[in-house]
Formats: C-alpha cells, structure tokens, sequence
C-alpha cells in the first residue's frame, strides 16, 4: 500500500514544468518641486515604458540541464539586474548575474563649495558630480556539484565610465571641469574543492587586470573658487587637459580548510596571498594666471608629467578552534593575521612657462601588521539558557607617511593594542520568545586614529516573541560608547510589529537611533581649540499593510519615513499605495502611486518632491 | 612518492566517506511509512536538492531520506506521537543544527561558519532555509525580505535618502554579507571565493582597490567603514558623518589625542574653516581613497 503510494507521487512528478510570471507598466512623474537634479541624484526612477520584473523557472530533465531560473529587476529604469541559474544535478552549477546601475549624483550641498556665496547659481558649477554607468557581471561555474572532488571557475568584471565634473587643483585654487570616467576591473578565478564528511579543502588561483583612465578638459574661461583676488591679481584658468592612465594586475592564490577529526572538535583555517601592482602615466597642463606657490610667482603655463607604479603585497591567515568538551560548552579559539605593505613611486617633471623645473622623484611606503586572537566559551545553562564570555586582543602596528606640512620625520607609526572583554547570554522561555545580550568592553593602550575604537563598551540587546500565529513581535537594542580621545556614542533602538490575519497582514517597524561625537580641534588660522560637534537623532518608521479585497483584488498600503534632527537634519518620506486585482485566470492589473519628498532644513534648494504614477499587467 | 600520496589521499578519502548503512540500524523506519501522513511535504520535499537523497545512495540515506534529518522515525510512526521525532521548528538550535551539520559540517560553504554571528547567537539553519520547500527565495527581493525579518534596523537604515539599491531589489544582503559567517566582521564577504581574500566592496568598487603610489591609511587599516555607512546615510557620499568637514576633522584636528601614537591628527593644513571653500574638504581632496600622483590626494 505505502510502496503504491511512494510510486504514485513519483509518478505524478510532471516530466517538465514551466513557472513564470512578468510585470510590465508604465509610469508616469508628476508634481515636481524642487531640485530635480536631487531627485535624479536620490531616486532616478524616470517615465516611459518598464519592465518592473520577471522570473521564469525551467525544470526540464535535458542530457544538459535540468533546471533553468531567469529573475531580473527594474528594465527600463537605471537600476536594473538579471539572473540566471542553471544547473544539471551532478553535473554542474552555473550562475551569472548582471547589474546595470546609473550612478548620477550631483548634489549642491557636498559638491559645491561655492553655494553659500552663489545661492542657487553654484549648482550650475558642481563638482565632484558624476553622470556614469556602473556595470557588474559575475560568472560562477561549479562542476561535479556534490561531488567530493569539485573544480569551481569564475569570472567577473566592473565597469565605470560616464561623465562629470571634477576640479582641477592647483595652488590656492580650485577649478572644475569637465571630465570623463573609464575604468574597469576584470577578474578570473578557478580553483578546486575537496569535500569529505570530516574535511573539506578549497583551493583557488585567481588574476585580475584593471585600468583606470580619466580625462579632464577646460576650454572656457574659469575663474574656479577663488573669486577674490590674490597678490592683487585675479586667478584664472583659460585651458586645461588632465590625462590619467592607471594599468594593473593582480594575481592571488588562497586556501581554506575545515577538518574536524573528532566529533568535539572542528578546525578552520585559512590562507591568502596577492601582490597587486599598478602602473600610471600622467599628463596634465593648464594655462591662465596661475600661482606657483613655492616660489610665489604667477605663471601663464603649467605642464606635468609624471610616470610612477605601486605594489602591495598582502598576505593573511587565519586558524580558527571550535572546541566542544562537554554538550553543554563550546570553546572558540580563534587568530586572524595579516601583513600588507605598499610602496609606490612617482617620477614628476614639471615646466613652468616653457622652462622645466628640476625632476621629482617621490617615494612612499606603508607597512601594516594586524593580529587578532579570540577567545570565546559558551555555556549552556539549561537547554533553554546560554550564556558565553571571553576575551579579544587585537594589537598591529602601522607605518604611514607623515602629512605634508607635519613636524617629525617623513613616517609616522601607529600602533594598535587594544584587549576587551565579551560576554552574553541567549535565553529562551519557550520556543516562541527569545531574548539575547551581549556586550563588549574594550580597553586598549594604544589606537590607529583618534575614531579608532578604544576605550568602548558596547551592548546590543534582542527580544522576539511569536505571540500568535497572528503576532510577531521584536525589540532591539544597541548602544556603543566609545570615550577616546572625547565621548561619542552610537545608539540604535528598534521595535518591529507584525500581525497577519486572512483578511490583512501588517508590518510595523520604528527605529531611533542617535550619535553624537563631541571632539575637539585646533584651528589653524586662529590657532586655537574649538570644538567639532555632530549630532544626528533620527527616527525611521516603515510601514507595509497589505489589504485582501473581494475579487482576489489586494491594496498594499505603506512606505517609509525618515527624519533627523542634529547637524544635518533631513526629512525623506516615501509613501506607497498599490491595488491589483485579477483581470483573468494568468493575468491581473497594477496601479501604484509612490511619492519621493525629501526636505533640507539647512539646504532648502536641494529639497524635492515627485509623485510617480504606474499601471501596469502581471501575467503568471 | 607520487603513487603513496595518491594512495594516502585514496585512502583518507575512503576511510573518511565510509558511512554505516543506515537501513541496518534500529529504529529506523522509511520514507514509506513517512508519507503516508505527510504526503504534502513528501511531493515537495522531492523536489528540492535534498530530494536526491531519496533516490541516490552516495549519502547512504536511499529510501530514508526524511529520517537522514529527522531521526530514527519508527517508534513515531507506531506511535503516532511528536515527541518521538526531531523537529526542527521546536528543538533548540543547538540540537538542529547538529542534524544538518552532520552532512553539511565541513563544506566550503560553511567555512566561516565557527567565527560567524549567527552561529555565536544560535540562528538555527531552518530559521532561513525553509527544507522542505526548496532553498529560500534567491533573487534580490526575496532575500532581503528573508534578512530584514530580523535585521529590522538595517533596513530602517536603508530607507534613509542614500543608500545602496537594496530597496530597489537590484542589490541583496548576501552581496555584501556571507550569512553562513566569514573571518570579517558582520560576516562581510570577501573578494574571492574563500574567506580571507580583500574587503567584498572592492568587487563593485574596483576603482577604490588601489594599489596606489600614495595611499589613505585608513582605507586600508580600517576598512571603508571608517568614514562610510553602507547600509544608509544623510550624506551623499554615504558617508558616516552628514557633512563631510565634521568627518575628516575627528582625525585632523591638529590636535593629538592623549595617546602620542595615533596617526593622521595634524593637518588641516592653513585653510580657514569658516570659509564655505574648505567645508567640503573632498571638493579639492578629490583621490581621498588614494592617489597615484599626488600625496595630499588633490589629483
């Protein structure tokens, strides 16, 4: 009788089947108001004819394949995806994903310098904008998947290009210009896997070229963002070209083992060496009235020509312990370390009004040695209580390059020493309420930077209850303090609310989160201390209601609010409404109203608002 | 020597893989028996990847595939009582894991798994992979629906004005994030397939990679999220301070913390802050990521 029915599922498994469904619309933008450069800058959704999404699933027991799924996102807008998976059992696993995301960004409040003195004229002079596409494609071909022995190849590639406006830096001026944006970084990769019940080893080799090229142009007179004269005369900028030409290679191999040779114990270790290494040419030369300022004379022309390449070796290791002595405690024992050194050098030639200058030949260094050791125990109490404790080191040493205008030598060297204790606990009343702590406290001698974490403690505190199958509830807690060299703290409070009946299912979420950082700095004109105070107190709330109508129709009411109060304070609201309903049996019909508004307390012309309308067809 | 290492890896390999027959053991009932109770999560079991163990007999599991993850099914089946099998939805992480973990222990995959953060506060392996019904939604959307779940505050702060396309469904979690754990903090991922490799934000940020001739110090001794918070920021730059004067400030300050080692405190050089000219300190330090030219990052 059971073995019937084992035959019968098998049977009435279909020889193929096809799931799929598309969403095609067509929006439209209306009530615009304000900055629609901001807009494009923080939305960038546009009008025309979309493909919002789609997703097919092939399941076909070919010679080659037998399973096919294809989803993307977003076609037509700037930020869209695909991915394919496809996979024969056995045989191989392949996955390839695409993303094309327009990165516009020109917004007046970071890249103009000049917008206090040229109001809303500066946005016409950005710098710092970028109008460019970002491509990424990855390829990932597993063969013999679960199998013992598995090679694995890939591939991927990063692209930039586009257009902006950057500035042109010279002496006690800044100009922008155009310019033009080209790099791209492509990467292969194989390697193999070996994969046994207690051991598993990968192994892989990889090598990645890349090119960065930018180029900058000024045809037209600039006086860039010096508008006063200097020395009695008035800088300016007639023409300009900057041409940068970046090359490289990048060649890694790495290891990671697992192995656990008795049942308490599992071991993990890991291994990476690259030595990336670039090449650059650089030519750049401008005309106008320019101020050299080592010999504090103007010229009428500045060319430079440079030649320069750098390496960085970089190696690091890891082992990890995962020590199980009793079934109530479990030990981890972990060092992470790495050492990274990057030396570069540069060959400058500068010609000042067709005279040259003497060569420059520049040299630079970093050396950094980080080691990490953890030790972790966890203890369950009862089935239902844990709690674990233990104890992080991380100490390295740094050597860099001193600033420019620094006394002292041409290095400066840090050093990281820093040990701080971890404890929490996870405690679980019942299947359906959880609770967990934990916290860190770190005192260290010595820190890379003055954010550096140092003197801290930090808590992080969770609660989920599963009230009903109807409520879910959960509350999160964070806080970091950290007291070097001046008190910050970091605090994050969060309350999500979830209730799903037949007819309507809504999800809540609040969050309040908090920083403040109060340091303090020695002014370099007035040279005297002042202090450099950030707050920002925010509040964000989402909300998704989704609404069962009659007719299978569905309204989804919600969206998101953001606002901030402190240094910054900013308002960014989304709200969203949408209604489907069924217009036949693999068919039903969208509208959805979205709106984007955000306000600048301090920045009022960078301030938006755009309603966008879209209708569109699902079919499945 | 060729042929002893081939025979000690031949060797190691069976030894290693050498399964008892399951069907030997006591208790154990078949998938048979199971189904006719739960024929619905049978027909959808088969056809997940987990399905093959039904019907291969590389595990050793052929014909017992549900007892392979729930147990010995026997004494449950005469006696028709939840007690007397392994649920995993009810059991204590600790108790689910270890069933899943018995085949999926030492798996490429799950080489970060000891030092990830799931594991550390015991999110259990079915809290995401739903067995029965096949992996978890895969694209974008479906995965960030899955992680905001529980990572609320994350995606509170992806709704902030600029923020990486993680509400859009073009970008997901697991782009930057190894949910299985990596060696990095907040289980980030890494350039390559293993875990150790570079920072996982240079695979989209190619260009920030470097090497340069004049590097930032801290882009490579504390990672991007020394001046950038990924998930969400007011700044446009996402950056972790709205205005980036107060960023680079709290480092050159021209004032030395109490600790003489630090690096980077002087040098605001000679500008005048009050000027609206030096309040974005980037516009002129354009390569503030590094510089293959210039060591003050302005070209």
């Amino acid at each position: 009788m059971n073995a019937l029915l084992w035959l019968t599922l098998w049977a009435q498994e279909p020889a193929k089947t096809y799931t799929g469904s598309s969403e095609v619309g067509y929006r439209v933008l209306a009530g615009e108001r304000g900055s629609f450069n901001t807009y494009r800058s923080v939305v960038n959704l546009g009008e025309g004819p979309r493909l919002l999404q789609f997703e097919s699933r092939y399941r076909v027991p070919l010679r080659w394949l037998d399973d096919l799924r294809v989803t993307g996102a977003n076609w037509g807008d700037p930020l869209n995806s695909v991915r394919i998976e496809a996979e024969k059992s056995s045989a191989y696993r392949a996955h390839f994903q695409y993303r094309n995301l327009a990165y516009f960004n020109a917004l007046p409040s970071f890249a103009s310098p000049q917008l206090a003195k040229l109001g809303t004229e500066a946005y016409t002079t950005n710098q710092n904008s970028w109008d460019t596409r970002q491509r990424f494609w990855n390829l990932d071909l597993d063969l013999l998947p679960g199998h013992r022995l598995q090679p694995f190849f890939g591939a991927a590639q990063n692209t930039n290009r586009g257009l902006g406006v950057s500035p042109l830096v010279l002496d006690e001026n800044s100009y922008p210009a155009s310019s033009r944006v080209d790099s791209a970084y492509t990467v292969f990769r194989g390697g193999l896997r070996y994969e046994l019940d207690q051991f598993h080893l990968t192994l892989e080799q990889g090598g990645a070229t890349f090119s960065d090229g930018t180029s900058l142009v000024n045809t037209a007179n600039n006086l860039g963002n010096r508008e006063a004269p200097l020395l009695g005369r008035q800088l300016s900028l007639q023409s300009a070209s900057r041409l940068y030409d970046v090359t490289g290679n990048h060649l890694y191999s790495s290891a990671d083992l697992t192995y656990s040779p008795v049942s308490w114990l599992d071991v993990s270790a890991e291994y990476y060496y690259s030595r990336p290494r670039s090449e650059v040419r650089f030519n750049e030369s401008a005309r106008g009235t320019i101020l050299w300022l080592d010999s504090l004379r103007f010229v009428n022309g500045q060319q430079s020509l440079a030649t320069g390449y750098a390496n960085q070796p970089r190696s690091a290791g890891g082992l990890t312990l995962e020590i199980r002595p009793f079934s109530r405690l479990r030990v981890l024992e972990a060092w992470q370390s790495e050492r990274t050194h990057n030396s570069g050098s540069l060959a400058l030639v500068t010609t000042l009004d067709s005279r040259a200058l003497p060569p420059l030949n520049l040299e630079d260094r970093m050396v950094w040695r980080q080691n990490e050791q953890r030790l972790q125990a966890f203890f369950d109490v009862t089935n239902r209580f844990t709690i674990f404790g233990g104890h992080r080191y991380l100490w390295g040493e740094a050597e860099v390059r001193r600033a420019t205008i620094a006394p002292g030598g041409p290095t400066e060297r840090g050093q990281l020493r820093r040990h701080s204790v971890l404890g929490g606990f996870i405690f679980r009343p019942t299947a359906k309420l959880t609770f967990n702590g934990e916290t860190e406290v770190g005192r260290g001698r010595q820190a890379y930077f003055r954010t550096s974490l140092q003197d801290f403690e930090q808590m992080r505190l969770r609660a989920r209850y599963q009230l009903s199958t109807a409520w879910h509830l959960n509350a999160r807690f964070a806080r970091l303090d950290n007291h070097y060299p001046f008190a910050s703290h970091n605090q994050q409070a969060n309350f999500t609310l979830q209730w799903t009946r037949q007819a309507v299912s809504v999800m809540a979420d609040y969050t309040r989160s908090s920083i403040r950082s109060d340091l303090s700095l020695l002014d370099p004109v007035l040279y005297r201390f002042s202090r450099s105070l950030y707050q920002d107190n925010a509040h964000t709330g989402t909300l998704a209601t989704d609404w069962r109508l009659p007719r299978k129709a569905t309204l989804t009411l919600g969206g998101s609010l953001f606002r901030s109060s402190g240094t910054r304070p900013s308002r960014f609201y989304q709200p969203l409404a949408r209604l489907r309903f069924p217009i036949a049996n693999h068919a039903s019909f969208l509208a959805e109203w979205r709106q984007a508004s955000l306000g600048q307390t301090l920045y009022p012309a960078e301030s938006f608002g755009m309603h966008q309308f879209t209708v569109g067809l699902r079919i499945f | 020597m060729r042929a002893s290492l081939a025979n000690f890896v031949c060797g190691a390999s069976l030894m290693l893989a050498a399964q008892p027959p399951h069907t030997e053991k006591q208790g154990y009932a078949t998938t048979e028996a199971c189904l006719v109770c739960h024929e619905e999560l049978g027909k959808a079991f088969l056809k997940t990847r987990h399905g093959s163990l039904e019907t291969g007999s590389s595990r050793g599991w052929k014909g017992q595939s549900c007892e392979s993850c729930h147990g010995p099914g026997a004494k449950h089946g005469e006696a028709a009582e939840a007690k007397f099998i392994l649920n995993h939805a009810k059991a204590t992480p600790r108790v689910a894991d270890a069933s899943c973990l018995g085949c999926h222990r030492n798996q490429a995959t799950h080489a970060g798994r000891v030092s990830g953060s799931h594991a550390k506060v015991q999110v259990a392996c079915v809290t995401c992979h739903p067995v029965h019904h096949g992996a978890p939604r895969n694209d974008a959307a479906g995965v960030n629906a899955l992680c905001s779940g529980c990572h609320a505050s994350a995606w509170a702060a992806f709704q902030r004005p600029h923020a990486h396309a993680v509400p859009q469904g073009v970008m997901s979690c697991i782009d930057c994030h190894n949910p299985h754990g990596t060696s990095r903090p907040f289980s980030l991922q890494s350039t390559a397939r293993t875990t150790n490799a570079e920072p996982g934000c240079f695979k989209c940020h190619a260009d920030k990679r470097g090497p340069f001739a004049f590097e930032h110090a801290p882009v490579r001794l504390e990672g991007c999220g020394a001046c950038h918070e990924p998930h969400g920021s007011a700044n446009p730059r996402m950056l972790n301070r709205a205005e980036v004067l107060n960023l680079c400030l709290e480092c050159h300050a021209n004032a030395p913390g109490s600790r003489s080692t630090t690096l980077g405190t002087v040098a605001t050089g000679f500008h005048d802050l009050r000027l609206p000219l030096y309040r974005n300190c980037t516009s002129c330090h354009a390569k503030i990521h590094g510089s293959h030219i210039n060591r003050d990052f302005l070209r």
